[in-house]
């Protein structure tokens, strides 16, 4: 479905990915590790369209619906949680399931700035949920989330992600393997081959 | 407060000693109320406030506006940077000396106040529009949010926080500059005039009474705008 051709990318002038070739399909999982720095944030802003591959190319099918938890939760402070969540869609009834499945439903009609990170990130969560995507990128999604919430996050997620594509980048690989179909290492460059498991 | 400097002035007064040049604040206020009780007051006042909103409204029109063409386009803002601080660095009575041989004495005040306002609003308005946040306005582009939505919720809030204090701040550069081009234009009916007028007849208490008359519609005016700009922030 989206297929990266010897993509590499640079940022000031320090090669970040050199030559990356992978085929993500539309109905599986892949789960993406590495240590920090190894590119797994560039490698997803790039499958976002957030950045241009310095070299090689991207092939996307027209239209596809992708979503993205950035590493930052990137909630609008003027909004109310509910509102946030169901910005794009304006599905209440969605937004308001997935906050109760995040045990957020409580703060719906608190401002973000209130809310703690952990809750924050289960906000961004549940936005990019609410939009009902066929691709879900996610940028370390379980930043600031106890061993508890994170499992129960991960089942959400795939659950709901159910025969669409997830591309996850976590330090936390634990909670996400039962439901990867692939594992994807990227190792820094110059060896920055996925290594595929 | 301000017992405190009635006394300061009123110390000040009688030492100089001569009403034709400091008046003591007991005889301005008593001008003040004679002069509220003439209609050339309430008309002077009213068209003064006309101008100066007028200019006003033209300049941050102008000023939010232009910021936003600079955004767009490369060209238009290496165009109107170097305008924008010329009118800045200019000082208002050259303009006002320049507009004399341009423009009526009535657009005289309106022009000044517009150029006052607009460079404030649009450097202002720009480094809203700059400084908004990467991350939310690349969420936007993620979601496919539309250009109208991210223009209102994520543009709109940061160029708000910019727009708002000099807004309030260029009301008062407009009123002190529109009322100082009447000054120099002296039209018909207006503030400026009077003031001009009460010096070339050396009538002190009178200048003085349309000088407090000048100050305490520019605070009103802040006060004003700061209140409605609060209700516009909630």
């Amino acid at each position: 479905m989206m297929r990266l051709e010897h993509v590499g990318k640079d940022f000031d002038g320090k090669t970040v990915l050199t030559d990356f070739t992978f085929l993500f399909a539309a109905d599986r999982s892949y789960l993406l590790t590495g240590a920090s720095g190894a590119g797994k944030t560039t490698l997803l802003r790039l499958l976002a369209g957030l950045e241009k591959p310095d070299r090689g190319q991207i092939v996307r099918p027209e239209p596809l619906r992708l979503r993205m938890v950035f590493q930052e939760d990137r909630l609008l402070p003027q909004l109310t949680v509910l509102r946030n969540v169901m910005l794009e869609t304006g599905r209440e009834d969605i937004a308001l399931r997935l906050l109760r499945e995040l045990e957020l439903d409580a703060e719906a009609a608190a401002l973000p700035e209130t809310l703690s990170g952990g809750m924050k990130r289960r906000a961004a969560i549940a936005r990019a949920l609410c939009a009902q995507p066929d691709v879900l990128l996610l940028d370390e999604p379980f930043n600031g989330l106890d061993e508890a919430l994170r499992r129960r996050t991960a089942a959400l997620i795939f659950g709901e992600m159910r025969g669409k594509c997830v591309i996850c980048a976590t330090h936390y690989p634990e909670e996400v393997r039962a439901y990867a179909d692939e594992l994807l290492e990227i190792r820094p460059f110059p060896d920055d081959f996925p290594q595929i498991g | 407060m301000a017992a405190f400097w009635l006394l300061v002035w009123q110390l000040l007064a009688m030492l100089v000693g001569q009403e034709v040049v400091l008046s003591p604040p007991l005889t301005v206020f008593r001008t003040l109320i004679r002069l509220m009780g003439t209609a050339d007051f309430w008309l002077s006042l009213g068209a003064t406030l006309l101008r100066i909103l007028l200019g006003y409204g033209l300049g941050v029109l102008l000023g939010t506006a232009l910021a936003f063409v600079c955004w767009k386009s490369r060209i238009a803002r290496r165009l109107l940077t170097p305008f924008m601080s010329v009118v800045r660095a200019t000082p208002v009575a050259s303009f006002i000396i320049l507009l004399l041989f341009l423009a009526r004495n009535q657009w005289i005040p309106v022009i000044i106040a517009a150029l006052m306002v607009m460079p404030l609003l649009w450097a202002n308005c720009l480094k809203g529009i700059e400084e908004t946040d990467r991350g939310l306005l690349e969420m936007g582009q993620v979601f496919e949010l539309s250009r109208g939505w991210q223009i209102r919720h994520i543009y709109g809030p940061s160029v708000k926080a910019f727009f708002l204090p000099a807004a309030v701040t260029a009301l008062g550069l407009a009123w002190k500059a529109g009322v100082a081009a009447e000054v120099l234009a002296a039209p018909e009916h207006s503030v400026g005039g009077m003031l001009y007028r009460a010096k070339i007849y050396l009538e002190n208490p009178e200048m003085l009474a349309w000088t407090l008359c000048v100050v305490g519609v520019s605070m009103g005016l802040e006060h004003l705008l700061k209140r409605r700009l609060r209700e516009v922030r909630r």
